[in-house]
């Protein structure tokens, strides 16, 4: 496969383009970032705050799940601008341990209102499975409902500035930092990129049936809010990373120091490159990487030494190990498939539909990642993933 | 150069869009408007709209329906299905059409498509073609698929081109929803009998097949499971082609 002969993010990976140097978008949009003028976007940043401050019973929403991201988001709103936030968070069913923990601890710290919302499971399960047969990805519950269920909440308490985090010009080019533009997070964006192309409205039709119904209520926190409902409370729905540089490892360092959060275990990928926590908040990550290998031939770790190459704390040469070393089954599919309900073979028989040109995965790779230390601690069905004999005798982890 | 476009193509059948496999055995994929928005987000090149009952059981919702989706699409968009008059394309202009797509009224009436061309112009005519393989021929079908006519393809798209046809579909019967690559020898049959734009439809998996396409010569590649049933949109299906050398919309 053709890679960026800077971050090793190859071809497969969507929207990457190179340049003729072999140079990736991702990559040139990020140098576009150290040019831009942040004082003035900061400048913009104050200006917004002031305009919807004590207009409300909360000054914004910040939508969180308790991950480095949301994490800083909420910090940085609190700690910078004194905002009173309402802090909400659409539970995918997937929050691990520390991760719940550090939420705790976070709120508390900063004293702020929480909201949590947890959807119907066993709808959750019917349209994993007709996602993951579709577009073999299983998470369009959470795609969706994380982008949607603020919003909803930001109507329903007519609180009109919602701040998102990162900005998507980080991870890929549906949007760039050569744009110089403030990232909305609007309808827009959500059906371009978000929801996998489907809309409630959509998933509800492809799995409503006469033999097995499903209410049409069940669909209202994956709804889009009516862009009337939103322009009558004069919505703001906008990425801090718009107005202030986006840097996943500073921001890390800053809540670990700040509120004591910790960073976890990421199924598949080595401690050593994942210091500033990504992706810890779900436990079915491992899975969701697993795929994206089967299909795309990189995963996590290519992502993350990327990040790190882009940022100038690792070289290519440092990442190169990392990237030629992944894609290992892990443990945590068995726990999947339980949730599914189907075998691994009709999962792979999935995925291997999707491939994505020129990868070819090869099916006979049996190395396997290492299990989780929580794994034993999470909600399963069909007694997949739960191994009496490779259960550890001590449930709590240990520091 | 010519851009070249990526197409989705969305079947539509009473409320909703579907689809199937070789002209059958369909599959709901989802609200016509909502899919319009999410097609108008992904900034794709054009949509085309079937209404693949309208010839069958002679009733179509698609003026009612394309009234709706109208409002969300900013993209050009044609429609098809059951247009035999003249008449019937101004009316689907008027609400929002950009073209029409005539394919069984250009065989069961063929004036209709030299009207049209010759009162909304040619770019507003797409001729479609639905063919199944018979050996070392290609059938042309009418009623979507149902009924077999003794035309051949290039004397079809012949015939077409001179009638003032735009552009022309091509889509293959047999390959529809198998999503194993377009039916290159049709393809190839089709562009070497009409200079106009040929437009390839049926059996995209995959965007190496849109690749393939593109290289057989289509000015444009028409696809529906490729999205509806893989990780894919049409973004990332801009960044293959473009990676493979070929000029696409930049957004």
């Amino acid at each position: 496969m053709r890679r960026c002969r800077r971050c090793h993010l190859p071809e497969t990976y969507e929207t990457i383009e190179f340049d003729e140097d072999g140079v990736c978008n991702i990559c040139r949009s990020t140098e576009h970032k150290k040019v831009i003028d942040w004082g003035a976007r900061k400048e913009l940043l104050d200006a917004l705050v002031a305009k919807y401050r004590d207009k409300s019973d909360y000054d914004c929403i910040v939508p969180f799940s308790g991950g480095k991201d949301s994490t800083f988001q909420l910090y940085y709103l609190m700690k910078e601008y004194k905002l009173k936030p309402l802090v909400v968070r659409f539970n995918h069913g997937f929050m691990r341990p520390t991760v719940r923990q550090n939420a705790e601890r976070t709120l508390k710290a900063l004293g702020a209102d929480f909201l949590e919302f947890t959807p119907n499971w066993k709808l959750v399960k019917r349209v994993m499975l007709e996602a993951f047969k579709r577009k073999t990805d299983f998470c369009w519950h959470c795609h969706s409902g994380i982008y949607t269920y603020p919003l909803q909440v930001a109507i329903r308490y007519n609180v009109p500035l919602i701040f998102w985090g990162e900005p998507l010009a980080e991870i890929s080019h549906y949007y760039d930092y050569l744009n110089d533009e403030i990232e909305y997070e609007d309808e827009a964006k959500f059906n371009m990129c978000r929801n996998l192309g489907i809309t409630a409205e959509d998933m509800h039709g492809m799995i409503n049936s006469p033999e097995d119904p499903v209410d049409r209520r069940d669909f209202i926190p994956y709804t889009y809010p009516a862009l009337k409902e939103l322009k009558r409370i004069q919505y703001c729905s906008v990425c801090l990373g718009s107005f202030i540089p986006w840097d996943y490892t500073k921001n890390s360092e800053i809540i670990k120091r700040e509120l004591g959060w910790e960073t976890d275990e990421l199924e598949g990928v080595p401690s050593e490159i994942n210091g500033h926590g990504e992706k810890i908040e779900c436990f079915m990550q491992g899975p969701r990487d697993y795929i994206k290998y089967m299909k795309r031939g990189y995963s996590r770790s290519t992502q993350i030494t990327a990040f790190h190459v882009r940022n100038g704390r690792m070289t290519p040469e440092q990442a190169l190990p990392y990237v030629m070393n992944e894609g290992k089954r892990p443990p945590s599919l068995d726990v999947l498939l339980g949730y599914l309900g189907i075998s691994e073979d009709e999962f792979n028989t999935i995925v291997r539909a999707t491939e994505v040109s020129p990868y070819h995965h090869d099916y006979s790779r049996t190395d396997e990642a290492p299990r989780l230390w929580d794994q034993d601690l999470w909600h399963k069905e069909g007694g997949a993933g739960d191994d009496e004999a490779s259960r550890p005798r001590v449930f709590l982890k240990v520091v | 150069m010519l851009k070249r476009r990526i197409i989705p193509v969305l079947l539509l059948r009473g409320d909703r869009v579907v689809k199937g496999k070789q002209f059958t055995d369909y599959r709901d994929t989802g609200n016509p408007v909502m899919a319009t928005r999410v097609y108008n987000a992904q900034a794709a090149d054009e949509l085309l709209f079937l209404d693949i009952e309208a010839t069958v059981t002679g009733r179509s919702r698609l003026a009612e329906i394309l009234s709706r989706v109208s409002e969300e699409a900013f993209m050009p968009f044609a429609v098809g299905g059951g247009i035999r008059t003249k008449a019937e394309v101004r009316a689907l202009i008027a609400a929002g059409a950009d073209k029409v797509v005539i394919t069984t009224g250009a065989v069961e009436r063929p004036e209709v498509v030299s009207e049209v061309a010759e009162t909304f112009g040619s770019q507003c005519v797409i001729a479609g073609i639905d063919v199944r393989r018979e050996g070392n021929r290609y059938a042309v079908y009418v009623r979507s698929g149902r009924v077999r006519t003794e035309l051949e393809l290039q004397d079809h798209v012949r015939k077409l081109d001179e009638l003032g046809a735009g552009e022309i579909l091509v889509n293959s019967i047999d390959q529809d929803g198998m999503m194993g690559g377009y039916d290159l020898d049709m393809l190839a049959r089709a562009v070497e009998a009409t200079n106009k734009p040929v437009i390839v439809c049926g059996g995209a998996g995959n965007f190496r097949h849109l690749e393939e396409g593109l290289r057989a010569g289509a000015h444009a590649v028409a696809c529906a499971s490729l999205f509806h049933f893989g990780d894919n949109n049409p973004p990332r299906a801009r960044a293959y082609l473009k990676n493979v050398g070929f000029p696409v919309k930049t957004v």
